[in-house]
C-alpha cells in the first residue's frame, strides 16, 4: 500500500494539453497515474510502471484506453503511438526526446509500450496519441526521472 | 606535563582549524549534494555477456599482445597503441586521428572506455570488441585484412598457443588454397581481397569471422582493464560522503564552485551524467560543419551501419545475443532525429584527451567552454541536422565561472592504470 502511494505521489499527472481527471470513473483497481486526452474523448490508465524509473536503461509501461463517455470498459479498438521527452521548464515543445523508439504492443485491452528509456534526470512527458479510425487525440503525462 | 601541555595545545589549535573550515557539505544544497555523489565512485565496468572472454586474466594478456602488436597491420608498422597511445592517456593528441591515412574523427581514449554501450563518435558498433574489429579493417587506420591476422597469429607459436588456450582451435591456416594469405569482405580496401574473400567456402568464411571476432573479444578483455578512477574528485567526495573535514580541503576553492556550477546551474550534468560523466547518448550540438571538410552525419549514419554490422552484439558471433545489447539495437530512434549527433565523451581525465569535439576542433578546454558559452552560437558555417534545445539551458559563462569548471574538470584526472597494463607485456 506504502509502495502504491508512492507511485502515486511519484508519478505526476501533468496539466499541459490535458484536461482534469475523474478519478472515480477508473475501473482499474490501481492505476498509478490517469489523465484525460486533450480533447476529452479519452482517459488514459497508466496501469504499470516501474518505480522508480531506472536512469538510462529500457522499460516497460502498460497503458489502458477509456472513452470517457463508457469510462468503465477499456477499449480494445484504438491504436496507439507513444513518445517521451524533456521541455526543461520551457513550454510545450520538447527540447529533446528519447533516444529510443518505443513499440507498442496490444494484449487484449491493455497496451504495453517497451523500449522506453530515459536518459536525463528530471520531469518527462510521456505523449500518448490514441488513435480510433478518423478520431485521434492525445495525452500527456509527467513521469520523474530517475531512481538510483 | 609537559606532553600533556603540548597534547592541550595541539588540539586546541586543531578545533580552531576546524572552526574556521566549516564541513564542505554546506556549500552546496541538497539536491546539488545529492548531484554530486551520483558521479562517484566510478565503480567496475557492467559484465559483458555478448563476450564470454571479457574478464578473463589469459583472453586480456592475449588482447593485450595483440593491442601492441604492429605485425597484424597492413604495412606493418601501426598498432591499436599508434592512435592509442598510453602515455597520452591512451589518445594521440592530435585532432583527426593518423595511422595509414588521416582520419576525419578524434581518436577517443580508452581509459574507461569499457563503461559505455555505443563505441566509435558515431556508435556504429554496440560493443567494444566489434569495435577493434572495425579499427583493423578500415584502410586509414590499421588497414589490413582478417585473414592476415590469422595468419599472424596462426604462424606464431606462442601466439597461436595464447589464442588457443583461450579460444577454440584456430582455423587451419596452412592451407593456403582455403584461407589465402589476405581477404575480406568489402570493396573499399580493393576488389582483390574481396574476391579472396567470395572464393572461400562459407564455412571456411564463419570460421575465419568466428577467429576475427575471438581477437576483438580478447582486446576487448584487456581494455576492459584500462579502468582509470581514484581521481582527486573521487577523494573529495568520499571526504564529503565522510565528513572528513582535512581531507575535504583536496581540491581547490574554485574547483568547488566549479563543481557547484557542474551539477547545477550550468545544467552540464544533463549530458555528462553519472559516475562516467557521460549519459552515454548522442547530441546535436550545432556545431557548424569546417571549412572544406566533408558533411559527418554522425548518429544518422551510424544507426544504419550498427543495424547492418555482421558482428553486432545480435549477430551469430555474439555469445549473447538477446538481453540488453538486444534492446538497444531494436531500440533505437529514428535515424533522421539524430542527423548531425555524437556521443558524449566521458569527462574522466578529460584534461588530459585534447583535442576536443567530435573532430578535434578545439585544442584547449578553454575553446570548449568558449563555444558552451555562446548562446546562441555564433560560429558560423553551414549545420547538419537540428541543435539540441537542451543547450540552451546553459547560461552565459562569465570568464570567472569558465575558469571555475576547468579548475573542476582538472580533480577528474586519475592515475593512469597499472604499468604492466600500459604496454606489449
Amino acid at each position: 500500500m506504502r509502495l502504491t502511494v508512492a507511485v502515486l505521489l511519484g508519478l505526476t499527472v501533468a496539466l499541459a494539453g490535458s484536461a482534469p481527471l475523474h478519478a472515480q470513473a477508473s475501473a482499474d483497481p490501481a492505476p498509478v497515474a490517469q489523465v484525460v486526452t486533450a480533447q476529452g474523448r479519452y482517459r488514459i490508465a497508466l496501469v504499470a510502471a516501474p518505480h522508480p524509473i531506472p536512469l538510462s536503461k529500457y522499460f516497460t509501461l502498460k497503458l489502458a484506453v477509456y472513452d470517457t463517455r463508457t469510462p468503465t470498459r477499456p477499449l480494445t479498438d484504438v491504436k496507439l503511438d507513444v513518445s517521451a521527452g524533456m521541455t526543461h521548464g520551457a513550454g510545450h515543445e520538447f527540447m529533446h526526446g528519447m533516444e529510443s523508439s518505443t513499440v507498442v504492443e496490444q494484449s487484449n485491452d491493455r497496451f504495453v509500450v517497451r523500449g522506453m528509456m530515459f536518459h536525463m534526470a528530471g520531469s518527462w512527458i510521456l505523449r500518448v496519441r490514441v488513435h480510433q479510425g478518423a478520431v485521434s487525440d492525445t495525452a500527456d503525462l509527467t513521469l520523474q526521472c530517475c531512481g538510483e | 606535563m609537559r606532553a600533556m601541555i603540548a597534547l592541550v595545545c595541539m588540539l586546541a589549535v586543531a578545533a580552531s582549524h576546524g572552526a574556521a573550515r566549516p564541513d564542505d557539505r554546506t556549500l552546496y544544497d541538497a539536491d546539488e549534494l545529492a548531484a554530486i555523489y551520483r558521479h562517484s565512485p566510478l565503480g567496475k565496468p557492467a559484465a559483458d555477456p555478448t563476450n564470454a572472454v571479457a574478464d578473463n586474466p589469459a583472453a586480456a594478456q592475449l588482447g593485450q599482445r595483440l593491442f601492441y602488436d604492429v605485425r597484424l597491420s597492413g604495412n606493418g608498422q601501426i598498432a591499436c597503441a599508434t592512435c592509442h597511445q598510453p602515455a597520452r592517456a591512451f589518445t594521440d593528441a592530435r585532432p583527426v586521428a593518423q595511422a595509414l591515412g588521416i582520419g576525419t574523427r578524434n581518436t577517443p581514449t580508452l581509459l574507461n572506455a569499457a563503461f559505455a554501450t555505443w563505441f566509435f563518435w558515431d556508435g556504429r558498433t554496440d560493443s567494444q570488441w566489434s569495435q577493434a574489429l572495425k579499427v583493423f579493417e578500415n584502410p586509414a587506420e590499421i588497414g589490413t585484412d582478417r585473414l592476415h591476422i590469422l595468419h599472424v597469429i596462426s604462424d606464431d607459436p606462442a601466439l597461436r598457443s595464447a589464442y588457443e588456450a583461450v579460444f577454440s582451435t584456430l582455423p587451419s591456416c596452412s592451407d593456403l588454397r582455403r584461407f589465402p594469405q589476405h581477404a575480406r569482405p568489402g570493396t573499399d580496401a580493393g576488389a582483390a581481397l574481396n574476391a579472396a574473400w567470395m572464393g572461400m567456402t562459407a564455412v571456411d568464411r564463419t570460421a575465419a569471422n568466428r577467429a576475427f571476432s575471438n581477437v576483438g573479444k580478447a582486446i576487448e578483455a584487456y581494455e576492459r582493464r584500462l579502468v582509470s578512477d581514484d581521481s582527486t574528485f573521487d577523494r573529495y567526495v568520499a571526504a564529503l560522503k565522510s565528513g572528513d573535514q582535512v581531507a575535504q580541503r583536496g581540491i581547490p576553492a574554485a574547483a568547488k564552485r566549479g563543481l557547484r556550477l557542474f551539477v547545477g546551474a550550468g545544467h552540464c550534468e544533463l549530458c555528462h551524467a553519472g559516475p562516467a560523466f557521460t549519459d552515454g547518448q548522442f547530441h546535436n550540438l550545432g556545431l557548424p560543419m569546417r571549412p572544406g571538410a566533408a558533411a559527418d552525419a554522425g548518429r544518422y549514419t551510424g544507426i544504419g551501419r550498427v543495424r547492418a554490422d555482421p558482428f553486432n552484439t545480435t549477430s551469430t558471433f555474439s555469445d549473447s545475443a538477446g538481453g540488453e545489447a538486444g534492446e538497444r539495437l531494436r531500440f533505437m530512434p529514428p535515424p533522421d532525429s539524430m542527423l548531425g549527433a555524437f556521443k558524449t565523451p566521458s569527462l574522466r581525465n578529460v584534461a588530459l584527451t585534447a583535442p576536443y569535439m567530435h573532430d578535434g576542433r578545439f585544442g584547449t578546454l578553454d575553446e570548449v567552454l568558449d563555444f558552451y558559452a555562446q548562446v546562441p552560437p555564433v560560429e558560423p558555417g553551414r549545420r547538419l541536422g537540428q541543435r539540441e534545445r537542451t543547450l540552451d539551458l546553459i547560461p552565459r559563462l562569465t570568464p570567472a565561472q569558465r575558469q571555475d569548471l576547468i579548475a573542476f574538470l582538472q580533480t577528474l584526472t586519475s592515475p593512469l592504470p597499472p604499468a604492466q597494463l600500459l604496454g606489449p607485456h
